[in-house]
This record gives C-alpha cells, sequence and structure tokens, in this order.
C-alpha cells in the first residue's frame, strides 16, 4: 500500500508540475528558449529548458528556501559562493584570474606613468576577510590581506597605495558591511575616508560629530539574502551622513549610455520609489551611473577622478566635503562614449579605488587602456 | 538533461509517459525508441547521432552475420570480428569525448549490451532480431544509458511483447525513482564535495584521519553515484512496464575483495566474467574462490578492469585495477584461509578497509602524489591524526557523513524489513510519506 500512496503522490506531483509548466511557459515563461539546429547541438536548448523549469516551477521560492534551510541543516557554511556568517551573508572572493587580474595591474600602472597627475591605488577588501569573526574557525578562505600586500609591492613606485586593510580590520565588531549584500556600509565607507584621506593629503580630515545621521525610511534586503534566504538574517538599513558644519550645494550628474541625468542633493531619496531600486547604497547619489560627475560649492579648488566600483559609494560622502569636483568612472562598465564626459586633465589627481574581488575578477582594462596615448590615437584613427 | 534535473523529472518523463500510455500496446516498443532518442538529443546531440548511425549499422550488421552463420555454423569468426569493431567504435567514442563531452553518453552499456548478445547468441540462449525497433530498444533505451545495467536478451527482449499498464510496476517504479534520486542529489553530490574539499588539500597537509577520509569519501561518492542511476534505471524501466535487474548490491559489505568488485556492478561482472571464464555456473564460486584457477583468476582481473574503465575511464583505472588485482592474489594464495577462523563482520570490515586502500590510487588529481598518500594511509608520516581543516570538512558534512554509513549497508534495508514485520500499517503510512517528503526535499534542492 506504502508504494501505491507514494505512486499516486509522485505521479500526481510531477503531472500538476508538468500541466504548471506548460500553462506559464505558453503565457511567455519560456521566453528565453532558443530553439534552433546549432543551439540544440551546443546543448543551450537543454541548459535553457532547465533554466526556464527551475525559473516557473511552481512553488519556487518556497522550494528554494526550503533547500537552503536543509543546506544549512546539513552542517554547510557556504552556499552556491556565499557563505552564511552568524548575522550576516558573504560573498566568498576566490582566488584571482590571473590573466585579468595582470592585465589589470599593468593598465594602472600604465595609467600612472602616461599622465602627470598623482595616482593613488587602493584594493578594497570584501565582507569575508574582514569580518571573519563571523565564520567558522577553520573555513577555507582566499587570503585577501597578502594578495593585496603582493600587488601593491608589484605597484610601488609607479603608484601610491593605500592600505586600508588594518583600518577596517579596527572595526571588524561593527556595522561595517552590509548583512545582506557586499558592499561596505556608510559606516565602513568612513573608515576608508580617514585612511584614504590622509594618503591624498587632506587636512584636516572631518570628524564624525561634523556630519547629520539619517537613516532611510525602510529596511532592505540585499543580493545576497535573494540568492539565499536565510531566517537568521535581519535586513540592511542605509545610514545617510550629511556634512553639517556648513552649507554645501551639490550637482551630481549620472551619464548611463549617451543620457545624462541631474540630481541637486547627494541622497535622492526619492529613487526608492522608482522601479528597479535595489536598495543599498544605491540612495547615495542615485546609485553608481557608468559616469558621474559631481560639483560641490566648496572653496577648495581640489579636483579628484576615481576609477571605482560600487564600494566608491561608501566614502564618496565624506571625500566630497574637501573637493569642488569628483568624477566617478565605473571601471566594469563605462563605455567610450559615457568617457567623453571626463577629461583626466581637468583634475588634478586619480584614485583607481575597488574592492579586491573586481580587481581579480572583472576587466578595468578596456575602461583604464581608454586614457592611455595608443588608444587615444587609435580612436582619432 | 540528467535524471536528476528539474526539465526531465517534470517535463520530460510525465510527456513520455502521456505519450506512451496513448501509445497502442503493438507500437510502445518503437514508441520508447524514438522517446529515448529524443531523450539523447537533448541530453547530447553527438550522443545521440553516434547511437543512432551505430544502432542503425549494427542491425545491418548482424544480418550479414546471421547469413555468414547460415554458412559457417562452427565458426566463430564472425563473432570476433562483429565485437571487435564493437569495441573498436567505442574506443574512437571515448576517445572522440575528450573533445566533445557527452558523447560517449549509452555508448558504453551500447557496446557491453551488444557483446553480451553476441555471447548469448554463440551459445544459444538469444535467438536474432526480427525488427529493427526491437534491437533498438534492447541497446539504446535512455534508462540504462548512464550506469547500465548492462541487460541481456533472454530476460529483457521477452518483455517488449508485454509493454502493458501496470499499477503495481509502476508503484514500484515511482517508489524506486524517488530514492535514486534522493540517493544523487542528497547523498552522492555531497559525499562527492566532500571527496573534493578533501582532495584539494595539498597532499603534505594530510593525516592519517584525513587520508582515511578522503579515500571513505570517494569510496561513497562511488557507491551512492552507481546505486542512485541503479535505482533510477530500474524504476523508469518498471514505470515503462520493463524490469532490469539490479546494478549494484551492498559492495562494502562483501566477504571478500572480489566479491566486493563483483557487486559494484553485477551484470557487467558477470558478462564480462563469463565470456572469459568461459562458464557462467562458476561466477558465484569464484567470489569465493572455490576451484578458482589460473583462467578464472584472469577473468577475475578482466572483471576489475572492465568495471573500473566502465565507471572512469581514465588511465589510473588500470592502475587501480591492477592495484586490485594484487590484493586478490594475496587474499586467495596469502590470507584468505584465514577468514574461516574469523567472524562474517570482520570479514567485511577487513575486506572495506582493504577496498578503501585500493581506492590510494585513483582519488587525488596528482597521480605522482598517490605514493606520499599511501604512506600516510599506512600511518608512516602522519604528524598528527586530525587537522583543524579536516574536523571542519568533517563538521560542515557530518549529514552526509552519517546518511551514507546509515545506507552504504543493506542495514536501513533490513530494519525497514523489521519495522513492516512488527507495525505493518504505521510503517506503510510513515514510508508513504517518507518516499513523500523525499520527492519535495529533492525538488527543492535541484531548483
Amino acid at each position: 500500500m506504502a508504494k501505491r500512496i507514494s505512486a499516486i503522490f509522485f505521479l500526481t506531483v510531477i503531472f500538476s508540475a508538468f500541466a504548471v509548466l506548460c500553462v506559464r511557459f505558453s503565457a511567455g515563461g519560456a521566453d528565453g528558449l532558443t530553439l534552433t539546429l546549432r543551439a540544440l547541438v551546443d546543448g543551450e536548448v537543454s541548459a535553457q529548458l532547465e533554466e526556464a523549469a527551475c525559473e516557473n516551477m511552481p512553488g519556487h521560492s518556497m522550494l528554494h528556501k526550503l533547500a537552503v534551510d536543509a543546506r544549512l541543516f546539513g552542517g554547510s557554511a557556504e552556499i552556491d559562493g556565499i557563505l552564511v556568517g552568524d548575522t550576516m551573508l558573504m560573498k566568498n572572493v576566490q582566488p584571482p584570474d590571473d590573466e585579468i587580474a595582470t592585465k589589470n595591474k599593468q593598465s594602472i600602472i600604465d595609467l600612472a606613468s602616461f599622465q602627470e597627475h598623482p595616482t593613488y591605488v587602493m584594493l578594497l577588501p570584501t565582507a569575508c576577510a574582514i569580518k571573519q569573526q563571523e565564520l567558522p574557525e577553520y573555513i577555507n578562505l582566499f587570503n585577501q590581506r597578502s594578495y593585496i600586500d603582493s600587488v601593491y609591492t608589484e605597484m610601488s613606485g609607479s603608484v601610491s597605495v593605500v592600505d586600508t586593510y588594518l583600518k577596517l580590520l579596527s572595526g571588524m565588531e561593527e556595522y561595517i558591511y552590509y548583512r545582506t549584500t557586499d558592499n561596505l556600509t556608510a559606516k565602513g565607507g568612513y573608515l576608508v575616508y580617514e585612511q584614504l584621506g590622509m594618503r591624498l593629503g587632506i587636512s584636516p580630515l572631518r570628524t564624525l560629530d561634523q556630519f547629520d545621521i539619517d537613516y532611510s525610511d525602510d529596511y532592505f534586503y540585499g543580493e545576497l539574502y535573494e540568492q539565499l534566504p536565510v531566517d537568521r538574517i535581519q535586513p540592511d538599513r542605509v545610514l545617510l551622513y550629511r556634512f553639517s558644519k556648513y552649507r554645501r550645494e551639490y550637482q551630481v550628474t549620472h551619464y548611463d549610455h549617451g543620457e545624462a541625468r541631474t540630481y541637486y542633493t547627494l541622497f535622492p531619496e526619492f529613487t526608492a520609489q522608482l522601479s528597479g531600486y535595489k536598495g543599498g547604497n544605491e540612495l547615495i547619489l542615485g546609485g553608481l551611473s557608468p559616469v558621474i560627475t559631481l560639483k560641490s560649492s566648496t572653496s577648495s579648488d581640489n579636483s579628484l577622478v576615481i576609477f571605482a566600483d560600487e564600494t566608491v559609494l561608501s566614502y564618496i560622502p565624506f571625500l566630497l566635503v574637501h573637493y569642488s569636483d569628483i568624477a566617478i568612472i565605473d571601471v566594469e562598465h563605462a563605455t567610450p562614449e559615457d568617457l567623453a564626459a571626463v577629461k583626466l586633465e581637468d583634475y588634478n589627481q586619480v584614485l583607481i579605488g575597488v574592492s579586491v574581488d573586481t580587481f581579480m575578477h572583472e576587466d578595468m582594462h578596456t575602461v583604464l587602456s581608454s586614457y592611455l596615448p595608443q588608444a587615444g590615437e587609435a580612436a582619432g584613427n | 538533461m540528467t535524471f536528476s534535473s528539474i526539465s526531465f523529472i517534470y517535463l520530460y518523463l510525465p510527456l513520455a509517459i502521456i505519450i506512451f500510455r496513448l501509445t497502442p500496446a503493438h507500437r510502445r516498443v518503437a514508441c520508447l525508441t524514438l522517446l529515448s532518442w529524443c531523450y539523447y538529443l537533448l541530453a547530447s546531440v553527438p550522443a545521440a547521432l553516434i547511437l543512432a548511425a551505430n544502432c542503425l549499422l549494427d542491425f545491418v550488421l548482424l544480418s550479414f552475420l546471421e547469413l555468414y552463420l547460415a554458412r559457417c555454423p562452427d565458426k566463430p569468426v564472425g563473432y570476433l570480428a562483429f565485437a571487435a569493431k564493437a569495441v573498436v567504435v567505442q574506443i574512437l567514442v571515448m576517445a572522440y569525448s575528450h573533445w566533445s563531452p557527452g558523447a560517449s553518453l549509452g555508448g558504453f552499456v551500447y557496446t557491453a549490451t551488444l557483446i553480451g548478445y553476441l555471447w548469448d547468441h554463440s551459445r544459444g540462449k538469444a535467438g536474432y532480431f526480427r525488427s529493427f525497433w526491437d534491437y533498438a530498444l534492447f541497446t539504446t533505451f535512455f534508462a540504462k544509458s548512464y550506469l547500465g545495467p548492462v541487460v541481456r536478451y533472454d530476460r529483457f527482449v521477452p518483455q517488449f511483447s508485454q509493454l502493458r499498464s501496470s499499477a503495481t510496476l509502476i508503484s514500484r517504479g515511482a517508489v524506486q525513482f524517488v530514492i535514486g534520486l534522493a540517493k544523487k542529489v542528497i547523498i552522492a553530490d555531497g559525499a562527492l564535495i566532500l571527496y573534493q574539499e578533501l582532495a584539494s588539500l595539498p597532499v603534505e597537509e594530510y593525516t592519517f584521519f584525513s587520508a582515511w577520509m578522503l579515500v571513505f569519501a570517494a569510496a561513497m561518492a562511488i557507491f551512492f553515484t552507481i546505486s542512485a542511476y541503479g535505482d533510477m534505471a530500474r524504476g523508469l524501466c518498471s514505470i515503462f512496464s520493463l524490469e532490469v535487474p539490479r546494478v549494484i548490491y551492498y559492495p562494502y559489505q562483501a566477504k571478500s575483495v572480489v566479491e566486493c568488485v563483483s557487486r559494484i556492478n553485477m551484470p557487467l561482472y558477470d558478462l564480462v566474467v563469463e565470456i572469459v571464464s568461459g562458464s557462467a555456473e562458476r561466477i558465484r564460486q569464484l567470489r569465493r574462490y572455490r576451484h578458482a584457477d589460473t583462467r578464472e583468476l584472469i577473468a577475475v582481473l578482466a572483471g576489475v578492469v572492465v568495471v573500473g574503465i566502465w565507471f572512469d575511464p581514465v588511465p589510473q583505472v588500470l592502475l587501480w585495477a591492477g592495484f586490485l588485482f594484487l590484493m586478490v592474489l594475496a587474499e586467495r594464495y596469502l590470507y584468505f584461509w584465514l577468514f574461516r577462523y574469523i567472524p562474517g563482520l570482520l570479514q567485511s570490515a577487513v575486506t572495506f578497509g582493504l577496498f578503501l586502500f585500493s581506492l590510494a590510487p585513483l582519488v587525488l588529481p596528482q597521480f605522482s602524489n598517490t605514493g606520499d598518500l599511501i604512506s600516510v594511509l599506512l600511518g608512516f608520516s602522519a604528524q598528527r591524526m586530525i587537522s583543524d581543516e579536516t574536523s571542519y570538512y568533517l563538521a560542515s558534512n557530518y549529514l552526509v557523513i552519517l546518511l551514507s554509513l546509515l545506507f552504504f549497508t543493506s542495514l536501513a534495508d533490513r530494519l525497514t524489513g523489521f519495522l513492516s514485520k512488527k507495525f505493518p500499517v504505521a510503517s506503510e503510512w510513515v514510508i508513504a510519506v517518507f518516499n513523500g517528503s523525499l520527492l519535495i526535499l529533492t525538488t527543492a534542492l535541484l531548483v
């Protein structure tokens, strides 16, 4: 009888799911499926079918949650490349892609040697390197500290390096990284600013009591939580540090694939109501665009170009206090069209500030080399 | 597409069942063959093309063989040439699969089934195929595409005339498939992850305990992968009204090394030993070394080699087979007489330990480190019993280890049987709920 009951259950489940999948596929759930002979031979049809079936599976989110709970119960501390800490989720940064990392390193050295302004490099450790107290003691992690040191050693003499590792480590017990997304909070950004400011020659550095602290209206769960919904992880909240000692006017212009939009505040909170809002540091500057130019009504005539990734959003509100002009260039997504908005010679300092993960695994060379003479000549030709 | 994929379980399988049930009984063999080829097309187009071409060619060649045997009935050359062609094609396909992964899907089972058929035919135990669809289903049925079982003509082909719906077969098939799926997704994949984590440690960091855990994890990954695919194959066959033999039967509770190997893939091992030793009757005796002569020991060696290559066609397998055969010889000539005086449980424990030890040449990514690993396994060069990293890996995979220990012997089966006898009604419901939960959990882990 047990076999009969099990069989009836099995057949009911597979035929019900089959019916639901058929309905969802006919309603556009399998739009990404490429039914060509080439795709079939390459195995893409099978892979796309599997992906579409998983996405359209009835009770997908409930099943996903069940799988996560089951894996955690089984003792896993890392699931799908995400480390599950006591109170937070962290991306497990993998060893470098040597080809990409070497190219990125060479591009930075070439950029520094090409232009006259002082160039600074800052590789920011990610949460899994700093918040190790959250993780099991003997978990096998890539050693970011020694990697950063080795890269800095190879670059010494060509650029000035900014070592934030120990500074961030000093705040390891504080809320310096978001719990559900892989980025620094504004509190972490302040620690970075303290270290970076000293290297950039900023004096005096602003203390935290010169800023008003606002909290964003809503809590949010970041992309790590979406991939790995773990019950015990609490949502995040964005802290907004507004410089209050002197009045400042700001102009923030985003350049995104030929389109430009301007905000007159550092924290355009209304963007949280727009579709596509992902939470986290998106509230700061309105998120990261391929190119952003910032103008501040300060008496200083310092200017700075930052080749950056999303980590820049954590420390930019502090840095902007000291600069009248800052340009932020997204090292991964800026296109030649966007880069036309920024000329290096108009700025008197250059900073390459990215996370170690970006440096090791993302192509920065394409954007950085756009500012090298041969690229310019080639473009001219 | 594999058996343990959402698209197979929730799209291909229900569709195939519907089509199969709607097809008139006398067309079901052709229907199952075409469904099999559709499966191969979705899993690997090169594999589908190779299998279909091979199948067509061999069916034609079988007609020529019939003509040849009608003229020269006593000459085995025709069989030998046919078998040699099948082996050469299989070697070429395996070589090609290095450039096109997946191209060898179903190839090994096809070749072994064909050779088994030729052997049975030469002994008068199999007739000629009059229908191409019969031959195609016999050799290329998708349910046995991954790890078999290798089926024999006299047990499999007669079922083709009775492909009718049977609630009992469907029930049995559904349960077997779900259990196989759960073994693959929950235990085999977990054991493989544990093995990969331990194998990633530098060999100089191995401790006595971590080295043994490495071979244990590899042994569990091997057992549960084969067992899972075997169960899924049997389950799918039952769903489509066919019955096939077990692939694996608890090899790690065998009482001799040779019995252990023979249980890893029973149909294949039996076929190889039968062909090489020339006798089906003495296979069981060989497992206990009764009356084993040189020819039969060579048959054992052939069985070990073929079972090894069947599981993973890499060069190290030959070394593993040689290593294991040395153990077989030692067992046969040095210490097997001792087994008469020790309890069965201890015999099984010694055999399991020896089998784990034999895996040393297979488990490390760099073959050159095998000597160091053997040295640690024997306790010669390990500095500590256990390291912190090993403790962490074990802690983070504790459930997989517990489940492996629970299910790698027939203990769970016996316990279920005992409970079914004592509490028939309650155990029926518990088993039904357990199977249902397994399906939900494995689906969750696959999504």
